[in-house]
């Protein structure tokens, strides 16, 4: 089993949420977040005054998966994330020792 | 905590008590309401009795709060009173209430000696409308008499109403628009109001006065508020009072009703318990009247629909609760379907007002921004019209629960709505397209990419104008506001201003508002020392140039062109915002190429340009200059090179074109937008034309348009540049040059699209 994490531009959130339910991911947590990376913060003028943005909104999205699962879902992701422009994002893939579905009391991969 | 005790170790007459209401918690009984707590009453009323069998008989037991009134539900506390006149109780107390802590009930209970209970009714109004619906169970109905006596001495003393009305305030206070998640107990709109009510009849009766019973509506109201608190505590299996996003389906499925119809019934009920409130205190809505009648001063207190202006109605909009209940029949009249809406629900989570408080709601958010936030006032002043922006604010969901697309349908119904306030011209359009669009920029700013210039130029082409997308921005916010707490957020804020703020752009609204001044003004300034000199200097220039300056900037610009000795003349200010050059020269028809390359090679970028000719042919140009993001504003060595370059260049001694091509080599990774350029030429009279030019962006654009336009024997009189976001939008004001008047111009536009590449 592994979380996956990946800090997405923020429209792209439907076409991994669609790439990913096509490869059987079923389930994913969305966190909107900001933040800076070789994407710098923009500034914008309006009427004279100068609106700067350092941090940049992106969307965070967690989900867990059972190991067979892993790579199609990051090349899902990868795939419906992409622009091609600075800022795309990130893929994280993190180790879980243990997953528990809090109804059922079910363990490991059954829980995910 | 301790377990629950099980339903056979339960003292016998409270079994009957617990079963019938598992039974009940199973299957409703009738509507689910009435029924309900009448049942679960009474069966409870025999299992009391049976315990205070046990007590002795000069001992009263008084049912009182809820299950007074006989509007048990199904996890409600049980309210009981051990009503004595003795010195001392013994373990009285013990017998009555011990077996039904024991079976797991909550009691509110109470142990109270006769005079106690008048000291109490006295001291605290919650006890005395406790009391006000005691009712006897068992022992002494003497004593039961004598509590009733003490309680209507008490009554003809204590101001009600005004306890009643303070509470009712206190709810509008907690819930300034009636909400989704109502309770259905003690929130707005809810049982607690219906009590009120209640607790002035008894007291009525108890005065000897005669009281009206409840109306049908009032009596309607109760019977769906039970049947819900019912729902809610069956489906919760504890005295849960509040209509949850989680519970709602399966109260419905417990009323045997669609979860929308059952929202429809609360949210319709709810409203109408508020407007019975507001019609039985009026109080409730006479401090904001009086502070609105104060502002109207002689305007009519509701203006017949017939002759109500735009005016009257946005200022009753913005009158809060009392502006809102006067407003209520009008609204009924312009919009046929307004009744319908008063019982359209919203179901989706994030919603937290029915459609008509999220409308209130939206209106006093947008009075909210039009007075607060300077960011947004400033907007907001732009329009011109707070009129117009409540009016957007009152009608941007008024299409909802009419089937199909609420905006579309909206937008049909504003038009009516226009017509029969008599709403015409671009303000009645721009209410319309508002209506149409309000959820453009909130949906663009999170589903479609911001950095993409087709996105921005889509919206623009979508709003038309930067009056409509100001509308549409202070629309936005408000809407969201007015939806839930996490709807509107920074992640959002900053989304939807970036969205705003580039397609504002592309209408030219980056340049500072200026208001201008005037020959007058800027001569008084002057001083008489200078009056000739700026008078000459302004007289050269076209009427542009006083609507876009100041009087600092006239009076600089002046001085830059009296000490023109040689050639040229460049002078930088550094700004809050971002530096300002000005460059005054003698004309010549490679100046601006020049000028701009000298520029484009130093590596600094135009943001803002206005280009303007003298009648003597002296250039005076205003550059605002984009701050490098990693070193920050145009250092003096490099604002040095720039001049340097151009005396250079204006001499013949270098060559800028390179430099700049050295530079763009330099940077050839970093590779345009593929937008073809689009050149548009608009032919004016005497020679004069309006050249526009729309391309992408990128080191050196600049030079080569305004090279292109010199080439094709244009002379510029006045330029508007702007280019951000990737993306060139340039206007230039030309004039003819002789050798330029043959051309026709088509093989202009090919010459100058050509000139620029893609």
């Amino acid at each position: 089993m592994k979380l996956i994490i990946a800090y997405i531009k923020p429209f792209k959130l439907e076409d991994v949420r669609d790439a990913l339910k096509a490869v059987g991911v079923s389930g994913m947590s969305v966190h909107d977040i900001s933040g800076f990376g070789r994407q710098a913060g923009h500034t914008e003028v309006y009427r004279g005054a100068e609106y700067e943005v350092a941090f940049v909104p992106k969307t965070k999205i967690e989900i867990l998966v059972p190991d067979d699962l892993v790579w199609p879902a990051v090349q899902a992701i990868e795939k419906a994330a992409a622009t091609g422009e600075i800022g795309d994002g990130k893929i994280a893939v993190l180790p879980v020792e243990e997953v528990v579905r809090i109804r059922t009391g079910e363990r490991g991969a059954e829980a995910v | 905590m301790s377990a629950a005790p099980r339903l056979s170790e339960t003292p016998s007459p409270l079994r009957d008590f617990l079963e019938r209401r598992e039974a009940l918690r199973e299957e409703r009984v009738g509507d689910g309401g009435e029924e309900v707590c009448r049942l679960l009453t009474s069966t409870l009323d025999t299992a009391v009795k049976e315990i205070a069998a046990d007590l002795d008989p000069d001992l009263t037991v008084v049912a009182v709060g809820g299950y007074g009134r006989g509007e048990l539900s199904l996890f409600s506390d049980i309210d009981l009173l051990l009503l004595h006149d003795r010195r001392h109780l013994g373990d009285a107390a013990s017998t009555l209430f011990r077996p039904l802590w024991d079976a797991g009930l909550r009691v509110g209970h109470s142990v109270r000696h006769i005079a106690e209970a008048a000291v109490a009714a006295r001291s605290a109004f919650d006890i005395y409308t406790t009391l006000l619906t005691g009712r006897f169970l068992s022992g002494d109905i003497e004593l039961f008499d004598r509590l009733h006596r003490t309680v209507a001495s008490v009554t003809r003393a204590r101001p009600l109403r005004r306890y009643l009305v303070s509470e009712e305030l206190e709810r509008r206070r907690r819930h300034p628009y009636l909400v989704m998640e109502v309770d259905v107990k003690t929130g707005r709109g809810g049982l607690r109001t219906l009590h009120g009510f209640e607790w002035e009849r008894r007291r009525e009766d108890m005065i000897g006065r005669f009281s009206p019973p409840p109306g049908p509506e009032e009596a309607e109201a109760r019977r769906i508020l039970l049947a819900v608190r019912n729902a809610l505590h069956a489906t919760a299996g504890r005295a849960h009072d509040t209509f949850t996003h989680e519970l709602r389906e399966r109260a419905a499925r417990w009323l045997g009703v669609d979860t929308y119809e059952l929202a429809s019934r609360l949210v319709t009920t709810t409203q109408q318990v508020d407007r019975m409130a507001n019609l039985r205190w009026p109080e409730l809505l006479s401090e904001p009247a009086k502070k609105e009648r104060r502002k109207r001063r002689s305007r009519p207190r509701r203006p017949p629909p017939g002759r109500l202006t735009v005016e009257d109605l946005a200022s009753l909009l913005r009158g809060g609760e009392d502006g809102r209940h006067r407003l209520a029949p009008v609204l009924e009249e312009i919009v046929p379907h307004w009744r319908h809406l008063l019982t359209v629900p919203q179901l989706e989570p994030f919603h937290d007002h029915p459609v008509v408080a999220h409308l209130w709601r939206t209106v006093d958010e947008m009075q909210s921004l039009v007075g607060g936030d300077p960011h947004y006032a400033a907007i907001a002043d732009e329009v011109g019209s707070p009129d117009l922006l409540t009016l957007a604010a009152l009608l941007h969901d008024i299409g909802k629960g009419q089937g199909g697309d609420h905006s579309e349908v909206g937008a049909d119904i504003t038009r009516e709505f226009c017509r029969r306030v008599g709403i015409t011209g671009l303000d009645a359009q721009m209410l319309e397209d508002a209506v149409r669009h309000h959820l453009l920029l909130a949906r663009a700013a999170t589903r479609r990419d911001l950095d993409d210039p087709a996105v921005i130029e889509d919206v623009a082409d979508t709003v038309g104008s930067l009056r409509l997308l100001q509308v549409l921005y202070l629309l936005t916010v408000a809407d969201a506001r007015a939806t839930g707490p996490g709807v509107w957020n920074r992640w959002k804020e900053v989304l939807v201003r970036t969205l705003f703020l580039r397609v504002a752009s592309r209408f030219g609204a980056g340049l500072p508002l200026r208001h201008g001044t005037t020959r007058e003004e800027v001569l008084a300034a002057a001083g008489p020392e200078r009056h000739r000199e700026i008078a000459e200097h302004v007289d050269a220039l076209p009427d542009e140039y006083l609507r876009s300056n100041t009087v600092t900037d006239v009076l600089w610009h002046a001085s830059l062109v009296s000490d023109l000795a040689d050639d040229v003349q460049l002078d930088l200010r550094r700004g809050d915002v971002a530096d300002t050059a000005v460059v005054v020269a003698r004309g010549r028809p490679d100046l601006r190429r020049l000028v701009t390359q000298s520029f484009a090679a130093n590596g600094i970028d135009v943001l803002e340009a206005r280009m303007m000719t003298r009648s003597d042919g002296v250039v005076v140009d205003t550059f605002r200059l984009r701050p490098d993001r990693r070193s920050g504003p145009v250092g003096s060595i490099q604002w040095e090179s720039v001049e340097a370059d151009l005396r250079a260049a204006l001499g013949g001694g270098v060559d800028l074109g390179q430099k700049v091509a050295a530079r763009l080599a330099a940077y050839s990774s970093v590779t345009p937008p593929p937008i073809p350029p689009n050149v548009e030429i608009e032919v004016g009279d005497g020679g004069e034309a309006v050249v526009r030019v729309q391309c992408a962006d990128r080191i050196g654009r600049l030079a080569e348009i305004v090279a292109a336009l010199e080439d094709a024997g244009l002379d510029i009189r006045l330029a508007k540049v702007d280019g951000r976001l990737g993306m060139a939008v340039d206007t230039f004001h030309v004039r003819r040059l002789p050798e330029g008047l043959s051309r026709a111009v088509e093989t202009l536009m090919a010459q100058i699209t050509s000139s620029i590449r893609p």
